[in-house]
């Protein structure tokens, strides 16, 4: 694995059983991820979209090992961490942290948010007493809460507020990446700025590599150097944010971007509107997982999967449509 | 012409802690056919607004004065049954989370029919097939299968559909749609916006869009209305307010925004937190988060001043 390499994935898969008839002979599974590989290199951010049920967060936390994988490696600054029992795991935890879309339910409701940030210092015997109070001040300070919050409890803060106490216990232990599954989905606009902001400063400063995971594509295209969208359980492309939100290869991508609504009413846009719903993950449709909303379907999407193509210039498509051609 | 006319409406709530100003004097029309955007932060009062012209807020703890006129009816002074009439036949109303204005037990077919007995005066037996035309109308496919589905066998779009069949099914001249797509995905919000926009163009219907999404108002209405702590702050056409806010809270709303079509490097949001009803500041509600605050801002409230070509803006800088 090269050195500039955080995080690789490969093969990633999370199957769930479906509750059956206890005569049915075979079983059935909900492909929730059915086979996702890609690399974080260190220091980016790495922008992960889809709509919901594509299996962005249990791929989260199946890398996170918050939930078994069924198959596929997680190589974490150079360690296979589906190897390591739980101790080892525990120790690598420090350094691999997340932060949830809802601040609220991860916040022990009856801590103060001076226990809630200490509290990885103290499991991790970090530090104590003087030491303890001092870091718990600094994190507070570097997440913008100002030092009377710290004896005050989740309750009683602002969405944003929250997620600012979340981000400070999730630096207390310096990780090297954090996974942030949709965090800023919960607040309003003007609140989202400044979490955005916060984060790109916090990345600059503890030279952090983030997983940032996201259904809002304008949010996605602001903090991402690279993106990845998803789509039933597997990825549809992947590029360089710029050239995705510029050059969408993948009729799904081109869809997605077209269906955000922008704030100009003098935009002038074809909107490519995707008929139906998402299909179920249970029985995903043969061959190309997309054929049955794609506007482009030909025969060979309805038979053989493609492959997650490279196009040229870290570009990779999954369409028969540029399969395998390097784009000119 | 002229279909609702709103003045000084407020709307407050008593309660244990204090009196809650939700609605703080707000005074607005809205035009046959025309689709008005009402933007605006989480509890700045949007949903109340709308609530208490359909005369859906419960009093006690709410209180409403002012005036509101309706098609030449005064609806604060109508009775309760008045009132169900009008909201059935007049206005309708679609809300954020489809599942909570669903009833789960009945499937959709029967909910949809009970729409039509209240509102359209039809022989018993032709019931089904209308019901079948207005999930056809609403774009759900092979409608006469549907019929016997559960709202929770539909996905969160289809829902969306269902309740804009049974808000549509009396032909109403005003639709309040509260956050009709902000609840689904992308590509799913699109048909419905799709699907709002043909439903204004068949049946002239005038909308009062509800929506956080700047990029939702931009794309759907014709007016829009700009709110911050139960007041509104500004009105414009939607062009005039994406091109040239004049309010300093509009403005910030713009610029915080990540977007497509204009990246930037840096957003620049509004500082500071929305103020809590129970302690609003002095003075304009806004100066607190104001770049441009004046010592007047922090003393005394700014009214809504006309600025002419349908344009108020209640700002002590203009
Ligand atoms: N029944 C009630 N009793 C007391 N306060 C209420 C009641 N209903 C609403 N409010 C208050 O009125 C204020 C305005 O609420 P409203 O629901 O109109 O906000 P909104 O602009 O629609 O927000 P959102 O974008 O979150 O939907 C809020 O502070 C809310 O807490
Ligand atoms: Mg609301």
């Amino acid at each position: 694995m090269d050195a500039s390499t955080l995080l690789q994935v490969r093969d990633l898969k999370k199957y769930y059983p479906i509750k059956q008839s206890p005569f049915s002979r075979t079983k059935t599974f909900a492909k929730a991820v059915d086979g996702i590989s890609f690399d974080i290199l260190r220091g980016e951010t790495f922008g992960l979209v889809g709509e919901s049920g594509c299996g962005k967060s249990t791929a989260a936390r199946s890398i996170l090992r918050l939930e078994k994988a069924t198959a596929g490696s997680v190589i974490f600054d150079g360690i296979d961490i589906m190897k390591l029992d739980k101790a080892e795991m525990r120790q690598v935890r420090r350094e691999l942290q997340v932060v949830f879309q809802d601040p609220y339910s991860s916040l022990n409701p009856r801590m103060a948010v001076k226990d809630i940030v200490a509290e990885p210092l103290i499991v991790h015997k970090e530090a104590r007493g003087k030491e303890l109070e001092g870091k718990v001040a600094k994190l507070l300070d570097v997440v913008g809460l100002s030092p009377s919050s710290s004896e005050r409890y989740p309750h009683e803060f602002s969405g944003g507020q929250r997620q600012r106490i979340g981000l400070a216990r999730a630096l207390a232990l310096q990780p090297k990446l954090i996974i942030l599954d949709e965090p800023v989905s919960a607040l309003d606009v003007s609140i989202q700025s400044q979490i955005i902001n916060l984060l790109e400063d916090l990345q600059q400063q503890f030279r952090l590599t983030y997983l940032f995971i996201a259904h809002d594509l304008s949010v996605v295209n602001h903090i991402s150097n690279r993106v990845a969208v998803m789509y039933l359980g597997k990825l549809a492309e992947m590029a360089i944010g710029e050239e995705l939100f510029k050059d969408p290869q993948h009729p799904y991508t081109q869809a997605l971007l077209s269906s955000v609504p922008l704030p100009d009413p003098a935009a002038k846009r074809k909107k490519v509107i995707l008929q139906g719903n998402v299909p179920s993950p249970v029985n995903p449709p043969w061959g190309c997982r997309f054929h049955t909303r794609c506007p482009y379907k030909m025969d060979i999407c309805t038979q053989k999967e493609p492959p997650l193509n490279d196009i040229g210039g870290s570009h990779f498509v999954a369409c028969h449509l540029t399969g395998g051609q390097v784009k000119q | 012409m002229t279909l609702l006319e709103v003045k000084d409406l407020k709307t407050h709530f008593h309660t244990a802690k204090g009196i809650v100003p939700a609605v703080d004097g707000v005074d607005f029309s809205v035009c046959q056919g025309e689709t008005l955007g009402l933007v605006g932060e989480s509890g700045c009062g949007k949903s109340v607004t709308a609530l208490s012209i359909m005369g859906l807020i419960p009093s006690p703890p709410g209180k409403i004065t002012g005036g509101i006129l309706f098609d030449n009816l005064d609806v604060l002074f109508l009775s309760e049954k008045e009132m169900r009439r009008l909201r059935g036949n007049e206005m309708a109303m679609i809300f954020q989370e489809p599942m909570s204005a669903l009833n789960p037990v009945l499937t959709i077919g029967q909910q949809i029919a009970e729409a039509i007995r209240l509102h359209q005066d039809i022989k018993e037996r032709d019931v089904e097939e209308r019901t079948i035309d207005m999930l056809q109308l609403v774009g759900i496919p092979m409608p006469e299968r549907r019929l016997r589905d559960y709202p929770h066998h539909l996905s969160g779009g289809m829902q969306q559909r269902v309740l804009i069949a049974m808000a549509l099914s009396c032909y109403p001249k005003l639709l309040f749609a509260d956050e009709p797509s902000t609840a689904l995905d992308v590509t799913i919000q699109a048909q419905i916006l799709e699907l709002l926009k043909k439903l204004r163009t068949d049946f002239k219907t005038a909308i009062v869009l509800i929506s956080h999404d700047l990029g939702v108002i931009a794309e759907m209405a014709n007016r829009v209305i700009v709110m911050y702590a139960g007041k509104f702050v500004e009105e414009a056409s939607v062009n005039d307010l994406f091109h040239n806010p004049l309010h300093p809270y509009t403005e910030g709303l713009l610029l915080s925004v990540p977007r497509l079509d204009k990246p930037i490097k840096r957003l620049q949001p509004i500082t500071g937190t929305v103020p809590d009803f129970l302690d609003l500041p002095t003075g304009c509600s806004f100066h607190p988060r104001c770049p441009y605050a004046l010592d007047i801002c922090r003393q005394k409230s700014p009214i809504l001043k006309s600025l002419g070509a349908g344009r108020r803006v209640s700002c002590w800088l203009r």
